[in-house]
């Protein structure tokens, strides 16, 4: 159950009341989905006691303690059950007493069928003879031999504590049962008439109005019933327990103590006993103090994570998560939820690749068209380079052939009347010193061959006109002989520029 | 529901192993038919997409418009050096033929003929025999060789020169490319000379 941090209800299994606790205080308030407790009644349980060796082991003692109760507590074979122990240590011996409870499933069932009906489960069912203990634990009661008197319309017990310890429970007269003796001495009355008459009259004589005497006497000989039962008990768990006296008693009805109680348990032999009804908490209450004391033992018993006393014949429903065949279906979901997840995953992949594709086909679609146009654009362009470059090369020849063109232009232009300048710059020369020529041969405008003739006193001539032609610039001025006739002497001169 | 719970909470380790073997044995036999083929078909998608978009950043057509950019800016330049050319071209061949004499034509022809024999009519210059040749030599240069000329006469050797000259000095692009005079016995000069007349064409 682990521990809690809220609130635990508590119902009411007669009037199905609900009150709740947070450790602090009571209140009337009860949330839902707070844990739910309540107590079975004492009539419910069927009680067994024996003795054990201490040594017994806990599996062991569970065996035993079920065999015990079929075979000497007489439960029936064909019933169901809920069997739970109590372990009681004993002060003289080594063996320990065990109290076993056995609880009829069907009987309690029907109990508390309404509390099941309206909340579906109880999560801590109490044994009431033990809610006590929480007034011990909690400190409200210091540890005494006290005796707790528990009187309702169809539900009384008696418990014994011994030093904050649970020792001994019993049975006793339920008001319903009072109300039939009561009735079988001719005093019709009710429970809840009844409950009125021990609450504001109970046991103080004076009360009763004349007439009224056998009804006293009848209350008076109910409650010397039962407490000759507990001094019967008293006497009993004196010598287990050693549970010598009481110290104190506390009585009580759901409405609270019984009025003239304190004289008359004086009276009765109990003597410098402390007398008290169940109203022990700080918070006072008008009725049902039982089911106080039961939540706030319900309250520390889950606190403590203790359930050895918890009567879990309707548990709550564990949720999915925490149940085998949901660990197991949640683990599988899980792994197959992974699987679906990958799957899924790759699918989605497999999608948006798919898509991917399918744009970027579109896409290159365009682009191949916008890039066939552009390839033909440049294409085109290409070809127009070509042409350009074609027509640049023609250009570059055509200035190539314009250059060398005027280069030769210009030697034309520039050699105008060269040849004629040649002819007639070397003939000045020849009229200079007198020679003749017979033959003139100018070749390329550059090379000139002339056949001189000189009168032989005019020899000398010939050299100083071959002189004069290298003063005048003449760069090849040879002459390869001069022949002397008897008369004349004639020479070939070749003159370049 | 509740019997499952209970038959697991009775269940042995060995069955509970064997439930959840069971379990993932049948996940992993589906999850073997259906994985397999669609990581197949994922990774042919991956390598299909990987595919078109670098195809597609080789069709970038970015890089088509900078190309037919660069080719455009190629032209342009292109064209404006062939226009610079061509201007140059143009202003050489305006300065050409500012020149009147490097044209040749037929009339040019016939007055430089003409020319030559009033002179050599001026200049007593006999027995004057010229003969021409048309010369069709293709050549790319704009200055072509049109004709060679052979001109020979007789006549006084300082006519001759003079006719030399005269021919020298003719609005015709003209040169001389051979010349011979020899003294005859008359005291007169034979000349003989070899003309390469030329036209400018462009």
């Amino acid at each position: 159950m682990g521990s809690i941090s809220q609130q635990i209800n508590f119902i009411n299994p007669s009037d199905l009341s609900c009150i709740s606790f947070d450790g602090k205080e009571f209140t009337s308030e009860c949330k839902k989905r707070s844990f739910i407790g309540s107590r079975l009644k004492y009539s419910d349980l069927i009680l067994h006691s024996f003795k054990l060796p201490s040594n017994t082991n806990s599996e062991e003692l569970a065996s035993i303690v079920e065999i015990k109760m079929y075979e000497e507590a007489g439960l029936d074979l064909e019933k169901k059950y809920h069997i739970s122990y109590i372990k009681k240590e004993l002060d003289f011996e080594e063996n320990f007493l065990i109290e076993a409870v056995a609880v009829e499933i069907n009987r309690a069932s029907k109990h508390l069928k309404n509390i099941v009906h309206k909340t579906k489960y109880i999560d801590f069912l109490a044994l009431p003879f033990l809610s006590f203990s929480t007034l011990y634990k909690n400190k409200i009661l210091l540890p005494k031999n006290d005796i707790f008197i528990y009187i309702d319309e169809d539900d009384s017990f008696i418990t014994l504590y011994k030093d904050g310890k649970y020792i001994s429970s019993k049975s006793t007269t339920t008001i319903e049962e009072m109300v039939k003796n009561l009735n079988s001495i001719g005093y019709e009355t009710t429970s809840n008439n009844l409950l009125k008459i021990l609450t504001e009259k109970g046991l103080d004589i004076s009360l009763y109005e004349r007439g009224s005497g056998a009804v006293y006497n009848q209350i008076e000989s109910e409650f010397v019933k039962i407490f000759t039962k507990i001094n019967d008990i008293i006497l009993y768990n004196r010598s287990i327990f050693g549970f010598e006296n009481a110290q104190r008693i506390f009585l009580c009805t759901k409405y609270g103590k019984i009025n003239g109680l304190d004289g008359f348990i004086q009276n009765f032999g109990f003597e410098n006993v402390e007398v008290s009804d169940f109203n022990f908490f700080a918070q006072k209450f008008e009725k049902n103090f039982l089911d106080y004391v039961t939540l706030s033992y319900i309250y520390d018993e889950i606190l403590c994570d203790n359930q050895s006393h918890n009567i879990d014949i309707f548990p709550r429903e564990k949720p999915f998560y925490r149940k085998t065949v949901g660990k197991y279906i949640i683990s599988a979901s899980i792994i197959l939820l992974l699987a679906i997840a990958f799957v899924s995953s790759l699918y989605y992949e497999i999608d948006r690749l798919s898509q991917k594709k399918k744009d970027l086909e579109v896409k290159l679609e365009k682009i191949e068209k916008v890039a066939k146009k552009i390839k033909q654009k440049i294409l085109v362009l290409k070809k127009d380079i070509e042409t350009l470059n074609k027509k640049e090369q023609e250009i570059d020849i055509k200035l190539k052939n314009i250059n060398q063109s005027l280069n030769s232009l210009e030697s034309i232009i520039i050699r105008k009347n060269y040849s004629s300048d040649f002819i007639l710059k070397v003939n000045a020369l020849l009229k200079k010193y007198n020679l003749a020529t017979t033959k003139v041969t100018l070749s390329g405008g550059d090379s000139m061959i002339i056949d001189i003739v000189a009168e032989p006193y005019k020899r000398d001539n010939i050299a100083k006109f071959m002189e004069s032609l290298l003063k005048e610039g003449f760069v090849g001025v040879k002459t390869d002989e001069i022949i002397s006739d008897e008369q004349i002497y004639t020479s070939t001169i070749e003159i370049k520029k | 529901m509740n019997k499952l719970e209970n038959f697991l909470k009775i269940a042995d380790t060995k069955q509970k192993t064997m439930i959840i073997l069971s379990f993932l044995l049948i996940l992993g036999l589906v999850l073997n038919e259906i994985v397999p083929p669609l990581l197949l078909k994922k990774e042919r998608l991956d390598a299909d997409t990987r595919s078109l978009e670098l195809k597609i950043a080789k069709n970038s057509i970015k890089k088509f418009n900078l190309k037919l950019k660069q080719i455009q800016k190629e032209i342009l330049t292109k064209r404006e050096v062939l226009e610079k050319k061509q201007e140059d071209i143009n202003y050489i061949a305006s300065k050409v033929y500012e020149i009147k004499y490097v044209l040749f034509d037929d009339l040019k022809w016939t007055e430089f003929l003409n020319d030559i024999l009033k002179y050599s009519l001026e200049r007593n210059i006999k027995n004057l025999v010229i003969k021409n040749k048309s010369v069709n030599k293709a050549t790319e240069l704009f200055l072509k060789h049109k004709k060679n000329v052979q001109v020979s006469g007789v006549g006084r050797y300082r006519d001759i020169l003079l006719f030399l000259q005269y021919i020298e000095n003719l609005d015709v692009l003209v040169a001389i490319n051979k010349i011979d005079l020899e003294q005859s016995n008359d005291k007169k000069v034979l000349f003989d000379l070899e003309l390469n007349v030329y036209g400018v064409e462009l």
